[in-house]
């Protein structure tokens, strides 16, 4: 389908997408937190490619290129988001700084979604290939080709990345 | 002598080739450290893809519709190319993201831009009143010479040459969204030559719309009412 060198058709778009679609989907959902983040992020790699008309050589090419895009969009909105909200936080604490200790108990056992903030405090280049890994499924040599890494550098930061995570979740130090 | 965590991480991820996939694989048989690490790195899988749930069908249906694509795999009706449907992809895009209202001073700002380059040009025609000044100082000296009635309402026409300053008094007087056209003299001769120029520079207090007149460009400073 794609052996051709010229830019997808509307057969090769919906191979891809079908291909495609979920793994990217998991992906930018596991990263940038909402359905609608990760819908508008997919849709925009879709779009990229499709305005790009990049000739790939085959299905995988594409496929990595996507999953490239989509993990970028997801991290540049992960990090919007991350400013958003720490500046929120930074106003919650300034509002809450005479109210009782018990309100930031409160406060702390309100906080969702454990595992995602200890995937955020993980430094980009850890995180991107642990998401591959866990959520994406992809092997050590797909994961290099979405990163333009080695294998050997996908699996020593794959460990580094369970190591920072065990160590989080054991509440030993935070990771930057 | 134990494998260390890196490697006991790749065997984790069925990363490590033969011999020493099934090498490793004896160790942890008899080694209850390593076998503990092991169940960790698988732990931390597990609880990382039991994080969070939600709908992927659903998000994986919705972006196949904004970009057209039949996910059942029947062939659509038109036979256009996924290239020639962009911008039927790009309209169906979220407009909670993408709409921009344009606020009241963004049109007002529009208008007065269309206003000044006109009015710019047109008294640098060769044998208009003032020909013999520079554009700038006569677009001023008719600017400052008429202004109109404040009470002027919405379906109202402004004739003749209004003034910069009249079409601000009159927007800014205006509370509810309002359709401007410019219409231009029917005898009116134009031709093109010369920059576009802006003829007006108000003083800062005389307006106050957020919108601001500097040099050849409109400045807008903030939203509209």
């Amino acid at each position: 389908m794609f052996s051709s060198g010229s830019p997808p058709g509307e057969k090769e778009l919906r191979e891809l997408y079908e291909a495609t679609a979920s793994l990217l989907v998991r992906i930018a959902w596991r990263i940038a937190g909402t359905e609608e983040a990760a819908e508008d992020i997919v849709h925009e790699a879709f779009i990229r490619l499709i305005e790009k008309k990049i000739p790939f050589p085959s299905l995988d090419d594409a496929k990595f290129w996507l999953i490239r895009v989509v993990k970028n969009g997801a991290l540049n909105h992960a990090k919007r988001k991350g400013r958003e909200v720490r500046a929120y936080e930074k106003w919650w604490q300034g509002e809450r700084v005479a109210s009782d200790p018990a309100d930031r108990d409160l406060l702390r056992s309100e906080t969702e979604g454990e595992m995602r903030a200890f995937l955020e405090r993980l430094p980009e280049k850890l995180r991107s290939v642990i998401v591959l890994k866990e959520y994406g499924e992809m092997s050590y040599r797909e994961i290099g080709k979405v990163l333009g890494i080695s294998e050997g550098n996908v699996k020593v930061r794959a460990f580094r990345a369970r190591e920072a995570l065990l160590e989080m979740m054991e509440g030993k130090k935070d990771v930057s | 002598m134990c494998p260390d965590m890196e490697l006991l991480s790749a065997w984790a991820d069925d990363e490590v080739p033969s011999p020493w996939k099934e090498r490793i694989s004896s160790h942890l048989e008899g080694c209850r450290s390593c076998a503990d690490k092991v169940a960790g790195i698988k732990r931390l899988s597990l609880r990382l893809r039991a994080s969070g749930k939600f709908d992927e069908a659903a998000v994986v249906a919705k972006v196949a519709s904004r970009l057209g694509i039949d996910k059942s795999g029947e062939s659509p009706a038109s036979t256009e190319t996924a290239a020639a449907r962009l911008p039927r992809a790009e309209i169906t895009r979220r407009q909670g993201n993408f709409a921009l209202p344009i606020p009241f001073a963004a049109v007002a700002a529009a208008a007065l831009l269309a206003v000044g380059i006109l009015s710019g040009r047109m008294l640098a025609l060769p044998g208009s009143s003032g020909s013999g000044a520079s554009p700038l100082a006569s677009a001023t000296e008719a600017n400052s010479a008429q202004a109109l009635p404040a009470s002027l309402n919405a379906g109202n026409t402004m004739s003749g040459n209004p003034t910069m300053d009249s079409l601000v008094r009159y927007l800014e007087t205006q509370n509810a969204p309002i359709s401007i056209t410019i219409q231009l003299p029917p005898n009116g001769s134009f031709a093109g030559g010369g920059a576009p120029m802006i003829v007006k520079t108000p003083p800062a207090e005389a307006v106050s719309l957020p919108l601001s007149t500097q040099g050849l460009g409109f400045v807008m400073t903030g939203a509209g009412k």
